[in-house]
């Protein structure tokens, strides 16, 4: 059967009109890749790769590598986490180096895909509507020539003096942008081994450092200009209600397929009542001839439902992105009813259909206010054990640089990886790993350990260590990518091939 | 950067191998092309420096499976295209069976397989590249050679 698998995928090349396209894309690399100096005297490269396209841009996570850096340069954990729920911006982004020409002297910040901390405990979770403004402004911002820091002088994360913070990554590098409160800028770059190295023990150096003396109080007079904005903007969008009215003050059910999502699927069903609020809905159009009645248009895509006071509503969106609304209402018994409205309009389908996918995948995640909560406390200490040997063997890393990756990782991205769709325990030979995180929460000492089976079914047992010995506080149950989870362990040192 | 007369070399030289990994592992000649154009702009962008031929083709490698694990994850909605790889590819139908049964497999085996079964490399090698520890490469081979058995027997054969 081997020899057989392998015939059958040799015959697999790649069609010639395909390796052209990429040749030519790789070429147009070369032939785009200048340097120029501009007006400021700013060395930039502007790399216009023209990507040879068959179709939009690939939707992109943060890699694993990618993730490593943000441990490796002290960023948290955080910013994993930002990255996540910071979707919107993700596709396109990519390396700086390729498609546009620089502007600000660390990139594009339209094509960057990056969180900006203002220090106002929002942690970047701004308005795509203001990362568009943020990105204008910090294009066009003077950053001045580059600054020799004779002094040697860096900022440290977490110092109170510190103004704001800009970080993201590529594949293979984070970077980060911190501006002290004095207009001390420093920018850093940390390129990340290839993944086939073995783990380092200790942290990586920056394999690229700027820094840059800019007028902080025009700096923070655009930026607080901004975020000023942001209010208003979100307490406009708080203020969205559909043209059917306000999907948040009644139960509805949306039905795409075998999909089904009723007030039962808890946070999906919360993102998708936010988004049919916000959702464009045009103006009303005329009836498509032969589609005036909801019930003879049999191309539904989607079917959303809902009943007030005996008027039961539909919303009958067929694969074209006609809409039909239409209410009809009853008596009593349910015998009789009348139609109380009909409307209709259109919408673009595919950007329906990819918002509804996207608060699907959103709400797997477990929200912010549980990350909190499994975060809350000051962490003593983290073990991880492999449970699957008889030995329970601790396989936290020897070196103490590894130990303190995999530290954070346990207490901070693995808290961010978790799901909310629960799969259920596997037997007692699939359960592999127990991560033991010990917090000190004012005056009590909390216990919390994850079993992590090879599912992906994670199982949280919480215990509160008092002198009489330990009493347990909650369970609860959880999933995550396995793969991906010890990925990050091999990643940060972990000896789990034992 | 590499030189621009080596673009065609590269794709020549290691584009079908690239393009055969990834359309195994995402099943849709659209994306396994990303994948692929995606690759090779690291590699003519990144330009690394390779000890050897080998540890050039194993970096192609990691980076392509990263890409398409990364459009995995994404693609929840997009169906596989196994009639048009059968159709494409398998001219014998005797060898549309085994892909067939391959593509059935979760995506966790199936990189592993390729790798083992079709590109030939040894379980070290593919930790390296994938980034999973050696015992889970091993478990994964088994597993996933029982289920491809499994699968090929009970609907192939």
């Amino acid at each position: 059967m081997d020899k057989k698998l392998r015939n059958a995928a040799e015959k697999i090349t790649m069609p010639e009109d395909m390796k052209e396209r990429i040749i030519k894309a790789c070429e147009n690399i070369d032939k785009t890749n200048i340097e120029r100096t501009d007006n400021d005297g700013y060395t930039e490269v502007a790399s216009g790769t023209e990507r040879i396209s068959r179709k939009n841009n690939i939707i992109r996570i943060v890699s694993a590598v990618a993730a490593c850096a943000v441990l490796a340069a002290g960023i948290g954990t955080t910013g994993v986490l930002l990255q996540k729920n910071h979707r919107s911006q993700l596709a396109g982004s990519e390396d700086v180096d390729v498609n546009e020409q620089v502007i600000s002297p660390f990139g594009d910040f339209n094509e960057l895909d990056y969180t900006f901390d203002a220090n106002d405990e929002k942690y970047g979770y701004y308005s795509d509507e203001t990362y568009a403004k943020l990105s204008e402004f910090l294009n066009g911002f003077s950053w001045g020539e580059e600054y020799e820091n004779t002094e040697g002088r860096t900022i440290v994360q977490d110092t109170p003096d510190k103004y704001c913070t800009l970080y993201w990554f590529t594949d293979d590098a984070n970077c980060s942008v911190c501006i002290s409160n004095d207009g001390f800028v420093n920018y850093v770059k940390y390129v990340l081994p290839d993944v086939s190295e073995p783990p380092l023990s200790e942290p990586l150096e920056p394999a690229e450092s700027k820094y840059y003396m800019i007028d902080i109080e025009a700096f923070d007079k655009g930026v607080q200009e901004i975020l000023a904005q942001e209010e208003e903007i979100t307490a406009e969008k708080e203020s969205d209600v559909s043209p059917f009215g306000d999907f948040t003050a009644f139960d509805f059910e949306l039905q795409n397929g075998t999909v089904m999502i009723n007030k039962n699927n808890g946070r999906s069903y919360e993102l998708v009542a936010d988004m049919l609020n916000r959702w464009d809905w045009g103006e009303e159009t005329e009836a498509q001839p032969g589609r005036e009645d909801p019930f003879a248009v049999t191309d539904s895509e989607y079917e959303i439902s809902w009943e007030i006071d005996h008027e039961v509503y539909w919303l009958k969106i067929a694969e074209d992105g006609y809409v039909i609304y239409s209410g009809d209402r009853y008596d009593e018994d349910y015998l009789n009813s009348e139609e109380i409205c009909r409307k209709y309009y259109n919408i673009d389908i595919h950007s329906f259909d990819e918002g509804i996918y996207e608060c699907i995948s959103e709400a797997e995640y477990i929200t912010q206010e549980e990350i909190d909560y499994l975060k809350s406390g000051e962490l003593i200490s983290a073990e991880l054990y492999d449970i699957s040997s008889p030995k329970h063997e601790n396989i936290m890393p020897a070196s103490e640089g590894d130990k303190q990756y995999v530290e954070e990782f346990l207490s901070g991205m693995f808290i961010g990886m978790l799901k909310d769709n629960i799969i259920p325990e596997s037997q007692g030979d699939l359960m592999r790993y127990s991560a033991v995180l010990m917090y000190k929460d004012n005056d009590k000492t909390i216990r919390r350990i994850y079993y992590v089976h090879e599912n992906g079914c994670v199982v949280l047992y919480e215990y509160e260590e008092t002198p009489a010995g330990e009493e347990p506080i909650t369970t609860a149950s959880y999933s995550v990518d396995f793969n991906e989870f010890e990925n990050f362990l091999v990643k940060f040192g972990a000896d789990i091939e034992n | 950067m590499q030189k621009c007369g080596c673009a065609r070399e590269a794709v020549e030289k290691y584009g079908d191998m690239l393009y055969r990994i990834s359309l195994l592992i995402l099943k849709n000649t659209a994306d396994a092309e990303d994948a692929v154009q995606e690759t090779f702009i690291k590699y003519f962008t990144k330009a690394p420096e390779f000890a050897d031929g080998e540890h050039e083709k194993a970096w192609l490698i990691t980076v392509a499976t990263n890409k398409c694990r990364d459009m995995l994850r994404y693609r929840t909605r997009h169906e596989t295209e196994s009639e048009e790889l059968l159709n494409t590819y398998a001219v014998e139908k005797s060898d549309s069976g085994i892909l067939e049964a391959l593509m059935e497999l979760s995506d966790k085996y199936r990189i592993i397989m390729v790798l083992f079964y079709v590109e030939q490399y040894k379980i070290d090698e593919i930790a390296d590249i994938t980034g999973v520890s050696v015992s889970a490469v091993k478990m994964r081979l088994s597993r996933g050679r029982k289920l491809l058995e499994e699968k090929y027997r009970k609907e192939y054969m």
